[in-house]
């Protein structure tokens, strides 16, 4: 499966855009980020979701929740090797020429925790946190789209903040 | 775990990853494009896949990809320091 030139294209200059916009780096060897963005643009076409190229998909959208681009995994692994598992994302260490890119050791579990809400406890002040970025904010439901890495509302998990991590009267 | 016996390289890859485009040129340029078997994982029917994935976890408990076999040897991820000390270069 091939894609038009010209959506990879599109995608790549909004999927750029957004990325400068919250502080991460798309891997400036350009051929290599385009064939990942092909890579994606095909899974959505046959997953109906942007499906990490590098990884098999299930196909069943909760399974592969923690695998949707960007995923789960990229923050720690940009921040432990300088790029996301694809190499799609990289750090600033890797765009400045400071750190050569190698490949990134899976960390995603061989047993993927079932997603969804976990059991709060009670008291503190609840919010909800973005499971790519970690992104919070207090609000009665998450946002649509998270501002900072742009992951989409069921990308956010409840998040209690336990009353001791309040300042006192 | 099981170790794979074969002569020639079989590699295991996705038809959307980078890295598995990169291995594959790494094997075309050292064996030629009729050189090695080549799968890629993700194109096969569900039940194939499903097959395939069993097979490849004898080999390691979690597989991944680009994933190389050859004799006595699984070689997971892009690493071309592995593949030069297997096949030579």
């Amino acid at each position: 499966m091939t894609i038009d030139p010209e959506r990879v294209r599109k995608t790549y200059e909004q999927l750029k855009a957004d990325a400068e916009a919250g502080g991460y780096h798309l891997n400036p060897d350009e051929a290599w980020t385009l064939g990942l963005v092909e890579g994606l643009l095909i899974n959505e076409d046959r997953y109906g979701y942007w499906a990490c190229p590098c990884r098999l998909a299930s196909g069943n959208k909760d399974e592969d929740l923690d695998i949707i681009c960007p995923c789960d995994y990229r923050d720690p692994d940009l921040h432990d090797w300088g790029a996301c598992y694809c190499a799609l994302y990289v750090s600033d260490e890797v765009l400045e020429g400071k750190r050569p890119l190698q490949s990134v050791p899976e960390r995603r579990p061989a047993q993927c925790p079932k997603a969804g809400p976990r059991p709060e406890p009670a008291g503190g002040i609840r919010l909800w946190r973005c499971r790519v970025c970690g992104y919070l904010c207090a609000r009665e439901h998450p946002p649509g789209v998270c501002p900072v890495c742009k992951a989409k509302r069921e990308r956010f998990e409840p998040f209690v903040l336990p009353p001791s991590a309040l300042p006192g009267p | 775990m099981d170790k794979p016996t074969r002569q020639r390289p079989l590699m295991y890859g996705l038809s959307t990853c980078g890295w598995c485009r990169k291995a594959r040129t790494w094997l075309e340029e050292r064996f030629g494009e009729g050189g090695f078997d080549l799968i890629y994982v993700d194109l096969l029917p569900t039940e194939e896949k499903i097959k395939v994935m069993a097979e490849l976890r004898k080999y390691t408990p979690s597989p991944a990809f680009p994933m190389v076999l050859a004799d006595n040897e699984c070689i997971i991820g892009y690493r071309e320091d592995e593949y030069r000390r297997v096949f030579g270069a």
